[in-house]
């Protein structure tokens, strides 16, 4: 082994967390962009449009769901 | 300097991804989750770098795109098997998936069809599950909360996989 488990749960913990951040942020902000009438008129096909809205959701979704996994582990460890 | 179609420095890069594949077994095998969950994140870190290499050296062809679609299948689904071979991720979500995924492949052909040239759906929704599942295999190498987050997926892939095929094969498609 690399290093001890504790520290490779704190590896497993510090890269999900980081990547639940730049995800969210990214998805937070499609949907920011996106949402208001403005950001729906820049997108040709409303089927599109549709797809990238739940897309975002569906991002945002995962991203609460892992953080929550993440708290969830840490009670039982 | 003009690469082919097929050998081309983006698609070595892809199919270097195969080569993860026997030492992450070797690793495994043995115990090693902290080498093997390397061999992952190598996998998953190449897959990030080839289409930016195809746009660097001007080789991006439709080609390619497939021959990144077979790897991405190939190389996760193996992942996610040898995981519940061995224990480490529970076997109907598994099964679940990648019985969906199967699913939705034939889909996207189907809506090909339906188009009349060779088109792929972008389902924005799935591009995220797929990266999820590539997490998902990273927390069953970690014995992460691994049960939790494969049903997650699972359920997450029903939900997905519905929507995309009401989109797919009930909705108009595109004018060609």
């Amino acid at each position: 082994m690399m290093v001890s488990e504790l520290h490779f749960m704190y590896f497993v913990t510090a890269a999900s967390l980081l990547i639940c951040g730049i995800w969210g942020a990214r998805d937070v902000y499609l949907l920011a962009k996106n949402l208001p009438r403005r950001g729906r008129e820049k997108w040709k096909d409303e089927a599109q449009w549709r797809d990238q809205i739940f897309g975002s959701v569906v991002g945002v979704v995962i991203i609460i769901i892992g953080i929550f996994g993440v708290i969830r582990f840490w009670m039982r460890y | 300097m003009k690469f082919g179609r097929y050998l081309n420095p983006a698609n070595a890069i892809t199919a270097s991804r195969y080569l993860t594949l026997p030492p992450f077994v070797y690793w495994m095998d043995r115990g090693q989750y902290q080498y093997a969950m390397l061999m992952v994140v190598l996998c998953g870190g190449l897959d990030l770098f080839d289409g930016a290499v195809a746009r660097l050296f001007d080789c991006a062809s439709g080609f390619g795109e497939l021959l990144d679609a077979i790897t991405d299948a190939l190389c996760f689904g193996f992942f996610l098997v040898l995981l519940a071979l061995v224990g480490r991720l529970p076997w109907v979500p598994v099964v679940g998936i990648i019985g969906i995924g199967v699913i939705n492949a034939g889909f996207r052909a189907v809506y090909a069809r339906r188009v009349g040239r060779a088109v792929n759906y972008r389902s924005y929704a799935m591009e995220r599950l797929v990266a999820y599942t590539v997490y998902l295999v990273g927390f069953g190498v970690a014995d992460f909360e691994a049960e939790f987050f494969s049903w997650v997926t699972f359920i997450m892939m029903v939900i997905v996989v519905l929507h995309d095929t009401k989109r797919m094969l009930v909705d108009p498609v595109p004018e060609a």
